[in-house]
């Protein structure tokens, strides 16, 4: 997905000058549990005072600024829970919020347009978000405390080579898929604005989605692996 | 089928051979119930001389020897994104293969009659506001689209159509290029969208 530039974020920048220029970094906040008001604090001041590495934050801001070139390595235990506690955040973002928000609107349409593709599309979105639930669910459970107990210095660690693969295309695929079906082929009578709602609500998930999976297979994983070589 | 809408096509044709020029326009002009703007290229085997002059020129539909992109699925796929709103055809002199000409919206053969031809060349031209939509989907695409969304496997497709495995997944490629729609799923969405296939097929 082509992510817009923005400015290059380090420790030292005010945080309320970079949300008034991305203000996608609120969602990044909210993963960070660093709450919204952020005075004329820099990102170092904000993530002192609630113990989160700023060169992590900083480098996650990047991320949704749209740069992944020069990726975090987290060094410290305190990094790698730090990074999960942010995807556990965000997959509660994407089961409490987004999920609900999307089948919310389409729900709406559904109201106003008898058709057999919106019914269809609903089916498409219900059956892609069960297996979003199943992968969540599955990280969850299964590959975010096996990570902790690895960061940890956990002594019985399994072979991760031989745990499930975690593939994150499928999910990103179907996702544009349901973009694409609204964009250019399913003509609905919209009320409301619930199309365009709709439309954002997904463009919103595929952003947030998209920097998690730059987080899980391109920072996390390689750390840990290396940690377990 | 997934048509031109225009009153005034503009072909491009690319050949070497004066004779098949000369012979396609006399067969539009003939036999075609459309009008159409005939314009040739003579270079055709060079394909980045062939992308400037479709910069240059404002062709709906654009005919090729098979041979230019034989074996180079890639490179006329980057063709066909740059251009995506014209239609390709290509004309077959001898040997060829299902992959090849599954690239085409339409194939034109040594055998085929004049009469022929100009059929294939309107099946694509409409009038104007009767277009369904830009996706071009030929009708052997439709085909396999139809089969694919009421649960076939590519192996049942393959056989019924009597072509092999590889024309069928080639030809899925193309269909989820030209609507960019990827998974199964949303291609069922897809062509109940466009009424190609009943729900209740499914």
């Amino acid at each position: 997905m082509a992510i817009i530039s923005f400015v290059l974020v380090n420790p030292k920048m005010e945080l309320h000058d970079l949300i008034e220029q991305n203000n996608r970094l609120l969602l990044l906040m909210e993963h960070f549990n660093t709450g919204f008001t952020v005075a004329d604090m820099t990102i170092e001041e904000i993530c002192n005072s609630k113990g989160i590495n700023p060169l992590l934050f900083a480098s996650l801001c990047n991320l949704y600024n749209g740069y992944d070139k020069q990726l975090f390595e987290p060094q410290t235990i305190d990094d790698f829970n730090q990074l999960i506690d942010f995807l556990e955040n965000s997959h509660r973002y994407y089961l409490d919020e987004m999920y609900p928000e999307i089948k919310h609107f389409i729900k709406k349409l559904s109201e106003i347009n008898d058709t057999a593709d919106i019914k269809m599309l609903d089916k498409f979105f219900e059956s892609y978000f069960l297996e979003v639930k199943k992968h969540l669910e599955y990280e969850q459970k299964k590959v975010f405390p096996l990570f902790r107990l690895i960061c940890n210095g956990g002594s019985d660690i399994p072979d991760l080579k031989k745990s499930k693969k975690i593939s994150h295309s499928d999910i990103e695929t179907k996702l544009a898929d349901l973009k694409n079906l609204l964009l250019k082929h399913i003509k609905l009578v919209d009320k409301d604005g619930a199309k365009r709602k709709l439309l954002s609500a997904i463009f919103e998930f595929q952003f947030d989605l998209t920097i998690h999976s730059i987080i899980e297979d391109k920072i996390l994983m390689p750390s840990i692996m290396k940690i377990c070589k | 089928m997934n048509k031109i809408a225009k009153t005034k096509t503009s072909i491009l044709i690319c050949d070497k051979s004066m004779i098949v020029k000369e012979g396609l326009t006399v067969i539009l002009e003939k036999y075609s119930n459309n009008n159409f703007l005939v314009d040739f290229f003579s270079e055709p085997y060079n394909v980045e001389s062939l992308e400037n002059e479709l910069h240059t020129n404002t062709s709906d539909l654009v005919i090729l020897p098979l041979d230019l992109f034989s074996n180079r699925n890639k490179e006329f796929q980057k063709l066909k994104r740059m251009f995506p709103s014209i239609h390709w055809g290509t004309i077959v002199y001898g040997f060829y293969s299902n992959e090849d000409i599954s690239m085409y919206d339409f194939t034109i053969f040594m055998t085929d009659d004049a009469e022929t031809i100009a059929q294939k060349i309107d099946h694509l031209v409409v009038d104007s506001g009767k277009s369904l939509s830009s996706e071009n989907l030929t009708d052997r695409e439709i085909e396999i689209l139809k089969g694919l969304a009421v649960g076939k496997s590519n192996k049942q497709i393959a056989d019924e159509l009597k072509i092999s495995i590889h024309t069928v997944i080639s030809h899925r490629k193309n269909i989820s290029e030209k609507t960019s729609i990827r998974t199964l799923q949303g291609l069922t969405v897809y062509a109940i969208s466009k009424h190609l296939i009943d729900v209740n097929c499914i």
